[in-house]
């Protein structure tokens, strides 16, 4: 026993003691300092553990009550003064609760209307809901984006205190300062190839480096995959090599040759698809040549009628020309002539067949050899973004692929061609494979918000004749309106009573409402940030 | 349409939409009623001020329109809708777009409101003559219905047999309560003797038992307390430490509770709180009001023991003293929504008697206005009343506090605010737990007034003032 040690006490002397028991271990909390000390002297004997718990609640809430102020603590430097306007009450409202429900796919949506929204008004995120956008933005690049537009001096200055939120900031320059995409590491005067993000960096890392340097200096960037081209993996070779599209050129020619040769039959199409893009190319004309030896122009029964023959490449030809396998059940001769026609400029038809586009894609063509043949020009259309081609093909109806061609086409027109696709669509055939609403999904998604004047009309008509027939494939059409057309009063008011028109149990019915919901959220929200 | 405006005349006071906001069981209901405030999906709407009620029919999924009802007095809701959310989203569109002024005043309610209004109002009146009074419903729920409701008929033989029957109710509870206070003395004493060590490892079972007893005790909040040592002992690093404190704070209640008798009266009453007698909303409101313009500084939802639990802080402008009115509700059920952060009251508030800062709204003189004067207080003032409120109940957790011009600073080398400096040099260190962010980017390094709750581990913001106005962190 050694409880008359004068040693003064501490509050772990009281939890080694209540650790042990007091059984074996009893305390004298006389020995606490202070006034602890001095009050535990007064405490009545007796039960020593009564004697420790009760000493210990002395010293736990003079502890409590005694605490000090820290000294020495280094304040957080001021962020600079805000120049944009911030969000007015209802605004931050309804950012805070859009921010609630990020995460969601309908609350992603809306959220990045809202950050859009505010942008183009130049109107900046409250403070306080900062960190949790700054926190969104460490989840998707483009929210990032987004989220650097509203964040204002506010939310640069506190991203600078996480590493993740700086990340997610760093990428995307700062509003004023438009110079464009992010920029790599700062340029070396000598030679971009011995950049160590180039030479030694991760894959990702490169394939950023090489976007960003290809957006300054296209040449520097082809010059610098050129140099590395035989010793990059096929993988690399198949991430890096579309990235020449962004500033595509004449001097890109040579590289695109030898790549069109590579083992690797991704690395080929990419190739192909590059040269086929490029105006003057040799591949070009070298398959202009070839295809225009199999489409000629004859008269027949008075009437100017495309007559088509099947080329018939041997293997190593087709390779040479960048033509990648047939897919199964396809012809490997109409196959290849898709892709000659796909391959040669589109000005050669013109010229040497006589006509427009509109004139050769309204003749007939023998042997119901049209499908073939169109499907080559639409996907050159696509290729060489040649608007009167693509308006042709689709004012025709032959090619399947309206999505990819109306995109070649200005918003407005893509408007008129997604409406057309839309009062085509009769309700029928929703149970096949492909349903005519995956379609319309892409022709609607090409064309950007707001829709313009004759698609709304025809969502509303479509709905109220698709009904019950409608299918799950139906609703991301009807969720896309909700989000794209325009929030006015009457389009709303349009959509709700075709929703009130539906029968109960229309598969469709809440989601019509859903996007009616939608516009009068979207509306109010824009008369919030005014 | 959303822009004309209705009548003034004797329309009901309309709820500013902070107000109908606060009324809704969850974030997820906001956004959806937020969805419906607009007259799109609204047919037949309207509102009377006598009585006090706005109605509508909301185009939903189906055929037929949900009846939306709101009985501004309660606030009641009806809707003829599934959910089962309290109030639901259709009545929170409904409420919304009635305060942007979007519900033209009528002279009388609708059929379909008519007859739930109709039987509410009889329904009131039969429960007025009953003599009930209906002030504390809803605003202190621990103490609502727990005694005594039952009483007050007319007779005064019957109420006088009913106060004996309460009084005999009052003192079995005190003696069950006080045989189970030293049941637990015993066994907090029995573990401090035979040690403490092992107990992180034992899982603490016969915490279970000693708890039940004391339920069986009708001693709820110590069964409480001892439930918790289980998560103290687990709770790693340093757990005997901690342990000890919690054990010898509840020997300190059951200590102070075997001389109950013997202990001056605020002191008395704070045991009796922290042992769990209960608390009648009446007893309460008899003790002296403090009359203040009251400014609300910050409201708070929590969920304890299957209870949401609100809590609303309170700053006299005069008296300069801090507030902390409770209301409790189920989950999904409507809380008091009367206190509006960032609006103020000119009103009688009443202390609970001995547990500071816990107070009841009693009368209220005139609509709440905007937010006034908030005179903070630097570190070395807060941490003052932090120790005088630890010295009338060192059972205290948590304390409201006000500090003026505190800017968040961080140990020297330190990359993470971890604490609120004041003007004097003087900083209180953040609690572990509590995130610096938000509180960072609202104050942008510069000083604010910060509403917060000190604990033992530090400081918890609740709220700040800034030049955009309160702010909830």
């Amino acid at each position: 026993m050694s409880g008359t040690d004068p040693a003064p006490l501490s509050f772990d002397d009281l939890v080694g003691a209540a650790l042990l028991g007091t059984a074996r271990r009893p305390v004298d909390p006389a020995g606490l300092p202070g006034a602890v000390g001095a009050s535990a002297a007064g405490l009545p004997g007796g039960d020593p553990a009564a004697l420790l718990l009760d000493a210990a609640a002395l010293a736990v809430v003079h502890e409590r009550a005694g605490v000090l102020p820290l000294r020495g603590q280094q304040p957080a430097p001021a962020a600079g003064e805000e120049a944009g306007r911030v969000a007015g009450p209802a605004a931050a409202d309804r950012l805070g609760g859009l921010l609630a429900r990020a995460g969601t796919q309908d609350g992603d949506a809306l959220l990045a209307l809202w950050l859009d929204a505010a942008a183009a008004a130049g109107v900046l995120a409250p403070p306080v809901l900062l960190p949790d956008l700054l926190e969104v933005a460490t989840r998707s690049r483009a929210t990032a984006a987004r989220v650097a537009a509203v964040a204002g001096e506010r939310g640069r200055w506190l991203a600078q205190w996480r590493p993740t939120w700086a990340g997610a900031l760093s990428r995307h320059t700062p509003l004023g300062t438009s110079s464009g995409t992010a920029a790599p590491a700062p340029r070396q005067p000598g030679d971009p190839a011995q950049d160590p993000a180039w030479a030694h960096g991760a894959p990702a890392g490169r394939r950023a480096w090489l976007a960003a340097l290809r957006a300054t200096d296209p040449a520097a960037a082809r010059e610098v995959l050129a140099t590395s081209w035989a010793s990059e993996r096929g993988e690399d070779r198949e991430a890096l090599l579309p990235l020449l599209r962004d500033g595509l050129g004449p001097d890109d020619e040579p590289l695109l040759e030898v790549a069109l040769r590579d083992r690797r039959a991704a690395v080929r199409e990419v190739a192909a698809a590059l040269l086929a893009a490029l105006p003057g190319s040799v591949h070009g004309r070298r398959s202009a040549e070839l295809a225009l030896r199999h489409v000629r122009v004859e008269r027949r029964r008075l009437r100017r009628t495309l007559v088509v023959t099947l080329p018939d490449l041997d293997p190593g030809e087709a390779r040479a020309l960048g033509v990648p396998p047939a897919p199964h059940g396809t012809g490997a001769r109409q196959w290849q002539l898709q892709h000659l026609v796909a391959a040669a400029p589109l000005a050669v038809w013109e010229d040497t067949l006589g006509g427009n586009a509109e004139d050769l894609v309204a003749l007939p063509v023998a042997d119901d050899l049209y499908a073939v043949l169109h499907a080559g020009w639409a996907e050159a259309a696509r290729t060489q973004q040649d608007a009167a081609w693509a308006r042709a093909l689709l004012a025709a109806g032959t090619t399947r692929d309206l999505a990819a061609l109306a995109l070649v086409l200005p918003p407005q027109e893509r408007a008129t061609v997604a409406a057309a696709a839309l009062d085509a669509d009769d309700g029928r055939d929703r149970r096949s494979r492909l349903p005519p609403s995956a379609e319309l999904l892409r022709v609607l998604s090409g064309v950007p918000a707001p829709w313009p004047e004759p698609l709304a009309p025809s969502v509303v008509t479509w709905v109220r004749r698709v009904r019950r027939a409608a299918v799950w494939y139906d609703r991301p059409v009807v969720h896309l309106a909700g989000l794209r057309l325009p929030c006015d009063e009457s389009t709303e008011a349009a959509l709700r009573a075709a929703a009130a028109a539906l029968p109960d149990d229309a598969p469709l019915a809440p989601d019509v409402s859903g996007a009616a919901d939608t516009l009068s959220f979207r509306r109010h929200m824009l008369e919030e940030l005014r | 349409m959303s822009g004309s405006l209705a009548s003034v005349g004797d329309v009901p006071q309309r709820w500013s939409p902070e107000q109908v906001v606060a009324l809704a069981p969850d974030a997820s209901s906001v956004a959806a009623g937020r969805k419906l405030a607009a007259a799109g999906p609204w047919s037949q709407t309207g509102a009377t001020a006598e009585p006090a009620a706005v109605w509508g029919l909301c185009k939903g999924s189906g055929k037929t329109p949900y009846q939306t009802i709101v009985d501004l007095t309660g606030p009641a809701y009806r809707c003829s809708c599934p959910s089962r959310k309290f109030p639901c989203k259709h009545a929170l569109g409904l409420l919304l777009l009635w305060s942007a002024g979007g519900v033209e005043e009528t002279a009388a309610p609708s059929d379909f409101a008519a007859a739930w209004l109709d039987s509410r109002a009889a329904k009131a009146a039969r429960s007025t003559t009953a003599g009930a009074d209906g002030t504390g419903t809803g605003v202190d729920g621990t103490s609502a219905g727990v005694d005594g409701t039952s009483a007050g008929a007319d007779g005064t033989g019957v109420q006088r047999d009913a106060e004996r029957a309460a009084r005999r109710r009052a003192e079995q509870r005190a003696e069950r309560m006080g045989a189970g206070a030293a049941d637990l003395d015993r066994w907090l004493r029995d573990r401090v003797r035979t040690g403490l060590a092992g107990a992180d490892r034992a899982g603490y079972g016969d915490v279970d038992a000693v708890a039940a007893r004391l339920v069986d005790a009708q001693a709820q909040v110590l069964a409480g307390g001892v439930r918790r040592l289980a998560g103290v002992a687990a709770s790693g690093d340093g757990w005997p430490g901690r342990l000890l404190a919690e054990l010898a704070l509840l020997r300190l209640l059951t200590a102070a509770h075997s001389r109950l008798a013997d202990l001056p009266e605020p002191l008395a009453a704070t045991v009796r709180a922290r042992v769990g007698y209960p608390v009648r909303t009446e007893d309460v409101l008899a003790t002296p009001a403090v009359r203040d313009r009251w400014n609300v500084l910050s409201l708070r939802d929590s969920t304890e023991d299957r209870l949401v639990v609100r809590r609303v802080v309170l700053l006299g402008e005069h008296t300069g003293r801090v507030a902390v009115v409770l209301s409790f509700a189920p989950p999904g059920q409507p809380l008091d929504a009367s206190l509006v952060p960032g609006r103020s009251l000119e009103a009688d508030l009443h202390f609970h008697p001995g547990s500071a800062p816990r107070a009841v709204v009693g009368a209220r003189h005139g609509e709440p206005g905007v937010l006034g004067a908030v005179a903070g207080a630097g570190v070395a003032a807060a941490l003052a009343s932090w120790a005088q409120a630890l010295a009338a109940d060192p059972w205290l957790t948590s304390w409201p506090v006000v500090l003026a011009a505190v800017v968040p600073a961080a140990d020297p080398g330190e990359d993470r605010p971890g604490s609120l400096l004041d003007e004097a040099g003087d900083a209180l260190p953040l609690a572990p737990g509590a995130e610096p962010w938000h509180l960072l980017a609202v104050s942008g390094g510069r000083p604010v007034t910060v509403v917060a709750e000190q604990t033992p581990l530090g400081l918890h913001p609740l709220s700040a003032l800034t030049e955009h106005g309160l702010v909830a962190l």
